[in-house]
C-alpha cells in the first residue's frame, strides 16, 4: 500500500478540515458538507485502492451520520467532532504519502465504538442513530382534539387510498412499473406520516408495514408478485376501515377508538417480505398455482402446500407434477391449466361480460331513485329527533354505500373514448386524401373515460370540427411549404377529464384564425355591430354563429353553409360548450368541447314559481337579478323586455308558460335569471332561487315527452317532483319576440 | 421572519407542521405552503421566504431535487431549509443535508420539539 499523492484527495482534506474547524454545534449544513467531502474521499480512495483510507472515511460517515440522527452521540458533539477531525488528520498522513499505521486506525474505530456507542460492524446504508421500531414516546400525543385533522386526514386517506386503489390494479397488468410501485409507496407513506401524529397507532402501524414492503419493491429487491399484490389490497382495505372508523366515531363524537389487532395481516405482509428473492418475477405468464385455484381445481392451500415441499426438499419437479403425485389435481386439469398459463393466462378468469345496455340504463336508474330515497330518509324530520348513536353510525354508513353504488353503477356506463378516436382516424385519411393535403392525426388521451350513452351524440360534431380542421385549418402542402413549414400538416385528437368535465379537442398546426378577416365576414352578414369593438375570443366565437362561413370555395367537405353552429348546437344539447383558441394567424388553432361527464345527472339551479319548482340547467345560467322597475319596458312587437348592464333581453314569464297561478307578477318583486342558448340570451322571471343540486334526471312519462320547454323531471330533495326546463325548448317557444337579440 | 414555505404533499400534514409552528409560539407574517417542489419553486419565483420547510418524498418534484435547485440559485443560498424526515428515511434525510438543508426535525414531533429544533433560524 503506497501513498494517496493525489491532489483531489489533499484537497478534499483541506476542505474538510476547514469545515470542521468552522462547524459549530448544530450547523447541519456544514456537516452536510463535511459528510459530502468524505463520501468523495472515500470513493477516491476505492478507485486508488486504498483500503485503509476508504475505511478511514467510512467510520468518518458513520461518526457524521449519527450525528444527524441519534440524540446521544449529538449530546456529545465535541467529542463525535474530535474524532472526526482525528480522522482527517489521519487520511492526510496517507495523502502526504506518510506512511500508513494500521493500529491508528483500529485505534480510532475502537475509540468510535466505545464512547461513541456507535456499531461500525454495518454499512453505510443504516445509520448508527435511528434504531428500527423506537418508541416515539410522548412525541405521539395528538395536536389537538379538535376532531379537525381527523377529518382532513380521513378525507386524506380515503382519497389516497382509493387513487391507489387504481393504481394496483395498473400494477397487476405491469408488475414492473417502477412509477406506480412509488405512487402507492408514497399514499402509504403520507398516511404513515399524518397517522403517527393522530395518535392512530394502528394505522400508523399497518402503514408503516406496508410502506416497508412496497420500499423493498421500490428499489427492485422484491418482485412484485400476484400475492404482494393481494396482501398491498388487504392493507388498503384494512386501513380504510379504520378510517372509516375514525370518521364514525368523530361524527358521534367520541373521545377515544380502541386500537384494531393489525397482528395477522402483519404476519402476512411479513411472510410476503421473506418470502421475496424465492419466486421468479411474474411476467407474463401467471403461476400455474393461481391458474389453477382460478379455475377452481385446486385450493390454495393445496397449492401453497405442495409449492412449501418443493422447497424444502429442492425438489426439481414441476409443481403440476407434484400436485398430480399428491392427488390434488388430476392430470387433465393440470394439463388444461398450463395451456391457459401458456396463453398468457387470457382464459384463466372472465374478466368480462356483457350486459344489455338497457338493463345498465336501468341499473343507473334505479340507483338514482336510491340515492334520492336515501336523502328523504336522512332528510326526514322525523329521524332528526331520533337520538342514537349506532343509529346515525349505521344511517351514515347506508350513505356512503349509496353513494359508492352510484359511483360504481355510473362507472359502468363510461367507456373509453378510444373507438370514437380510431374511427375518426379513417376519416381524417379520407378527408386528406380528397382534398389533396397530407395529415398526420396524432391521438392523446384515448384512455378517457367518457358515458357510453354519449358517445354517439359526439360523434357529429366531432366530425364537424375535423372536417373544418381539414379543410380550412390545414394548408394545402406548398402553401406550407411556402410558410416554412412541414409540408405534412398535423392534426392532434385530444381527450382528457377537467373538473368533473370531459373535454375533447381538435387541434391543428394550419393557418389559425384570422380575427380581422373574422369580423368583416360577420360584419359583412350581419353577425356583428360595426361599431361595439369585441374581445379575441369573442370575435372567435362568431365563428359559432349560425349562417358565418368564411370558406371562400365551396369544397366537397366543407363550406356550404352548414357551418359550425351545428357543432354548437349538438353540444349544447349535451349541456357542453364549445370554444376555439388560436394564438396567431399561421401557428393553428384548437377546437375544444367540454362535455359533462354523464348524461344522466345534471348540475341544476333550483327555482321556485308558485308553488311549483323548476330545475335549470347550470350550465345555461348566466347570472341572476332583481330587475329595478325602471328597467322594465314593454316594446312594441316585441313585447317585455328587461335591460340588464346595458343589453336589452326579453323576458319570458315561467308562469305565464306552464301557467301558474300564484306567482309573483311584477318584476320588481321578482328575480330575473339570465340564460343563455346558443351565444342568444333571455331573462327568465321566477319567484325565488332555492339552490343548487345535482339531480337525477327522469323521463316523463307517457303523453308527456312532448312538452315543450320542459326536458325531463327530477324528484327533489324533500321529495316532490320538480321539473326541468329545457332552455333550447323555452327559447323555441318565445322565438317570434326575440327574432333580432 | 416574514414569510415561512411549508412544502408537503399532504395538506393534512402541512396544517399540523403550520399548527405546530403557531403553537411553538414563532414570529412568522405568512405561511406559504405548496404540495411538492416543482409548485414550491414556482411560489419561490414570486417572493422571498424566511425559511423552508420540506418533506422528502414527494411526486413531481422531490424534496432533494428541491433542495438541489434553490442550493443552486445564489439569491436563495443563504434561506434556511430544514427538512420534515420520518423513521426509515434516513438515508434520503441524509442525502439532503449533503445537498445543502440546514437542519432536520423527525416525524411525529411535538411543538416542543419543532421549538428546539427552529429556534435558532428566529434569532
Amino acid at each position: 500500500m503506497s501513498s494517496l499523492k493525489n491532489e483531489e484527495g489533499a484537497g478534499l482534506l483541506d476542505r474538510i478540515s476547514v469545515a470542521i474547524l468552522t462547524l459549530s454545534s448544530d450547523d447541519m449544513r456544514k456537516l452536510g458538507e463535511i459528510l459530502s467531502a468524505f463520501e468523495s474521499l472515500k470513493r477516491l480512495a476505492e478507485k486508488e485502492g486504498l483500503g485503509s483510507v476508504a475505511e478511514a472515511a467510512r467510520a468518518a460517515d458513520a461518526v457524521l451520520t449519527a450525528l444527524l440522527f441519534d440524540d446521544g452521540v449529538r449530546a456529545r458533539w465535541d467529542e463525535a467532532v474530535r474524532i472526526v477531525s482525528r480522522i482527517a488528520v489521519f487520511c492526510q498522513g496517507a495523502c502526504r504519502g506518510e506512511k500508513v499505521d494500521p493500529a491508528a486506525l483500529s485505534t480510532l474505530r475502537e475509540e468510535i465504538r466505545q464512547s461513541l456507542s456507535i456499531d461500525l460492524g454495518e454499512s453505510e446504508e443504516s445509520p448508527g442513530g435511528a434504531k428500527a421500531g423506537e418508541d416515539a414516546g410522548p412525541a405521539s400525543v395528538p395536536l389537538d382534539q379538535d376532531g379537525d385533522l381527523y377529518k382532513d386526514f380521513v378525507t386524506e386517506s380515503i382519497e389516497h387510498l382509493e387513487g391507489i386503489e387504481v393504481k394496483m390494479v395498473d400494477l397487476e397488468a405491469d408488475p414492473g412499473d417502477r412509477e406506480i410501485i412509488n405512487a402507492v409507496f408514497r399514499a402509504f407513506h403520507t398516511i404513515k406520516g399524518v397517522s403517527g401524529f393522530l395518535n392512530l397507532k394502528d394505522v400508523n402501524e399497518l402503514s408503516h408495514r406496508t410502506e416497508t414492503l412496497l420500499d423493498l419493491a421500490r428499489r427492485g429487491d422484491l418482485a412484485v408478485t400476484a400475492a404482494v399484490i393481494d396482501v398491498v389490497f388487504e392493507a388498503i382495505d384494512e386501513i380504510k376501515g379504520m378510517v372509516r372508523d375514525v370518521s364514525a366515531r368523530i361524527a358521534s363524537g367520541e373521545a377515544s377508538r380502541p386500537l384494531k389487532d393489525i397482528r395477522a395481516l402483519a404476519a402476512r405482509i411479513e411472510a410476503v417480505q421473506e418470502g421475496s428473492g424465492e419466486p421468479p418475477a411474474p411476467s407474463s405468464p401467471p403461476y400455474l398455482g393461481d391458474v389453477l385455484v382460478a379455475q377452481g381445481k385446486a385450493t390454495r392451500r393445496d397449492v401453497e402446500s405442495a409449492w412449501e415441499k418443493k422447497q424444502e426438499s429442492a425438489d426439481p419437479r414441476p409443481l403440476g407434477e407434484i400436485l398430480i403425485e399428491e392427488k390434488k389435481v388430476s392430470p387433465k386439469g393440470v394439463a388444461q391449466a398450463l395451456r391457459v398459463q401458456k396463453a398468457g393466462g387470457a382464459a384463466a378468469e372472465a374478466q368480462d361480460i356483457r350486459v344489455d345496455v338497457q338493463k345498465l340504463d336501468s341499473l343507473v336508474d334505479i340507483v338514482g331513485e336510491l340515492v334520492i330515497a336515501q336523502s328523504l330518509v336522512c332528510n326526514d324530520p322525523d329521524v332528526a329527533e331520533i337520538d342514537s348513536q349506532q343509529f346515525y353510525r349505521n344511517i351514515s354508513q347506508l350513505g356512503r354505500i349509496t353513494s359508492e353504488l352510484q359511483k360504481i353503477a355510473m362507472s359502468m356506463r363510461m367507456v373509453p373514448i378510444r373507438n370514437t378516436f380510431q374511427k375518426m382516424s379513417r376519416i381524417v385519411r379520407d378527408l386528406a386524401r380528397k382534398s389533396g393535403k397530407e395529415i398526420a392525426l396524432a391521438l392523446s388521451g384515448e384512455e378517457t373515460e367518457i358515458d357510453r350513452n354519449m358517445i354517439e351524440e359526439i360523434h357529429d360534431p366531432l366530425v364537424h370540427m375535423i372536417r373544418n380542421s381539414v379543410d380550412h385549418g390545414i394548408e394545402p402542402p406548398d402553401a406550407r411549404k411556402a410558410a416554412g413549414k412541414p409540408e405534412c400538416g398535423r392534426v392532434t385528437l385530444r381527450a382528457y377529464h377537467h373538473g368533473g368535465n370531459v373535454v375533447i379537442g381538435v387541434e391543428d398546426d394550419g393557418r389559425g384564425l384570422d380575427p380581422a378577416k373574422i369580423l368583416a365576414k360577420a360584419r359583412d352578414r350581419g353577425l356583428a355591430g360595426v361599431s361595439s369593438p369585441l374581445t379575441e375570443s369573442e370575435v372567435f366565437s362568431l365563428i359559432f354563429e349560425p349562417g358565418f362561413s368564411t370558406a371562400e370555395k365551396i369544397t366537397d367537405i366543407s363550406g356550404r353553409g352548414v357551418g359550425l353552429d351545428v357543432v354548437r348546437k349538438n353540444v349544447e344539447k349535451l349541456r357542453g360548450t364549445v370554444e376555439v383558441k388560436s394564438s396567431q394567424p399561421g401557428s393553428g388553432s384548437a377546437f375544444y368541447m367540454k362535455l359533462p361527464l354523464t348524461l344522466a345527472i345534471i348540475d341544476g339551479i333550483i327555482v321556485r314559481v308558485g308553488a311549483q319548482r323548476y330545475v335549470m340547467p347550470t350550465n345555461n345560467v348566466v347570472e341572476a337579478l332583481r330587475p329595478k322597475r325602471e328597467e322594465y319596458f314593454t316594446v312594441e312587437h316585441r313585447g317585455e323586455m328587461i335591460r340588464v348592464r346595458g343589453d336589452l333581453l326579453p323576458l319570458v314569464r315561467l308562469h305565464g308558460l306552464f301557467s301558474v297561478a300564484d306567482a309573483v307578477r311584477d318584476p320588481a318583486d321578482a328575480l330575473a335569471v339570465v340564460v343563455e342558448y346558443e351565444g342568444r340570451k333571455r331573462a327568465i322571471l321566477i319567484d325565488e332561487l332555492v339552490g343548487k343540486q345535482e339531480v337525477v334526471i327522469k323521463t316523463l312519462g307517457e303523453g308527456m315527452e312532448k312538452m315543450r320547454g320542459i326536458s325531463g323531471g327530477a324528484i327533489m330533495g324533500d321529495g316532490r317532483v320538480g321539473l326541468i326546463l329545457d332552455v333550447a325548448g323555452i327559447f323555441d317557444l318565445t322565438g317570434r319576440q326575440a327574432a333580432c337579440v | 421572519m416574514e414569510k415561512l414555505l411549508i412544502v408537503d404533499d399532504s395538506s393534512t400534514m402541512r396544517k399540523i407542521i403550520a399548527r405546530s409552528l403557531r403553537q411553538a409560539g414563532f414570529d412568522i407574517g405568512e405561511i406559504v405552503e405548496a404540495e411538492n417542489g416543482q409548485a414550491a419553486l414556482e411560489k419561490l419565483g414570486e417572493m422571498t421566504v424566511g425559511m423552508i420547510l420540506t418533506d422528502i418524498n414527494m411526486p413531481v418534484m422531490d424534496g432533494l431535487t428541491f433542495i438541489e435547485n434553490i442550493r443552486s440559485n445564489p439569491s436563495w443560498d443563504k434561506t434556511p431549509i430544514v427538512v420534515i424526515t420520518t423513521e426509515g428515511a434516513e438515508s434520503m434525510t441524509k442525502e439532503a443535508i449533503k445537498k445543502g438543508a440546514n437542519n432536520l426535525v423527525k416525524k411525529p414531533f411535538t411543538p416542543e420539539q419543532i421549538k428546539e429544533k427552529l429556534s435558532p433560524y428566529f434569532a
